[in-house]
């Protein structure tokens, strides 16, 4: 079994609802927990009985909601400050970047929704919609529906493997880890013309 | 031997663009990881048809069930209790265990605290465990 899982578990059992909220809310800043693998698992405890379906889908999406949220508003406080100190000043004030950013503002929605699935996309994402003022509104509305979607899809796996959401967990790891190498493959191969798409300055 | 390294390495850098050999290191990694995951499925296809099987090669409902054996030294006794419906006083008379954390206590902890042999007392747990009738 996973080492962190292996950790994790324990708490997971003598904690319940608060070790699902408190593991949830680390890991959507990206620390080393995996979120998927530990909702699976609670759910596989609650189709013994061990826990409610309905507050594991609660607390799960709590977290994650609370976790990017301190994100979020932690870039949108502090972000520029921080680039400009480690010397991102000049990447900060450059023209691709604020056509980046205002592409950004205007159209966060599908990116906001996509990423709530990926722990470390998750968060360069909260970080980006942070910096770029993205309006709250909108990033809330997309944060909340992809995060109970996703928590819920993870739980709804783990409720109906039961025994076997070890094995599964890492087969959806895998596939997760095969879908970014397909990105990575595709930036690869169209580099030139996504730059630029993503760089010209948006139509006002 | 470092002239005919050094022939390939300037041909590679004249012939050979770094997008070229970014793209074939990501297209291997995916290859990789779909032998990974049609390997996974495989082996959890199998599993899930032995946990289906009895001993005696009857097929059981559900795949769910826990056995004495999966006990695990992450687990709790608090779950154990509630997985095999024990009283929480059974295990504390069967195993002598005079902690006051019991039942909210993992094993592994509990091992560690009383300096226990870990096999033993897994096999003391898993015995008392199998053998307890309501």
């Amino acid at each position: 079994m996973n080492f962190i899982v292996h950790i994790i578990l324990p708490y997971l059992l003598l904690y319940k609802y608060w070790a699902i909220f408190i593991i949830t809310l680390i890991a959507s800043l990206a620390f080393p927990v995996p979120p998927g693998t530990l909702l699976m698992a609670s759910s596989a405890f609650a189709s013994q009985g061990y826990l409610s379906f309905f507050w594991v889908v609660f607390f799960g999406s709590l977290g994650n909601i609370v976790g990017d949220n301190i994100g979020y508003w932690l870039a949108r406080r502090y972000g520029r400050q921080v680039l400009r100190k480690i010397g991102f000043g000049k990447m900060l004030d450059s023209e691709k970047y604020q056509n980046i950013e205002s592409r950004l503002k205007k159209r966060p929605g599908f990116l906001i929704f996509i990423t709530r699935f990926e722990v470390f996309s998750n968060l360069a994402v909260n970080l980006m919609c942070g910096l770029g003022e993205v309006p709250y509104r909108k990033y809330i509305i997309y944060e909340l529906i992809g995060e109970i979607l996703q928590v819920t899809l993870y739980c709804t796996i783990g409720y109906f493997v039961g025994d076997n959401w070890e094995a599964i967990s890492g087969i959806i790891g895998k596939s997760l880890l095969l879908t970014m190498f397909v990105v990575a493959l595709c930036v690869a191969i169209f580099w030139k013309k996504i730059w630029r798409a993503v760089t010209r300055k948006p139509v006002a | 031997m470092m002239q005919f390294f050094s022939k390939i390495r300037a041909w590679t850098v004249t012939h050979v663009k770094k997008q070229m050999v970014v793209i074939a290191v990501l297209a291997l990694l995916c290859g990789a990881e779909v032998h990974s995951i049609i390997s996974d499925v495989k082996n959890t296809r199998q599993e899930e048809g032995r946990s289906l099987q009895h001993e005696d090669g009857q097929l059981i409902d559900s795949p769910a069930i826990t056995a004495p054996e999966e006990i695990e030294p992450w687990m709790t006794f608090a779950y154990i209790n509630f997985v095999f419906k024990l009283p929480d006083e059974y295990l504390k008379m069967k195993l002598g265990i005079s902690l006051d954390r019991y039942p909210n206590i993992q094993i592994a902890r509990y091992i560690r605290l009383t300096h226990a042999d870990t096999v033993y007392f897994l096999t003391s747990l898993r015995r008392a465990v199998g053998e307890y009738r309501p």
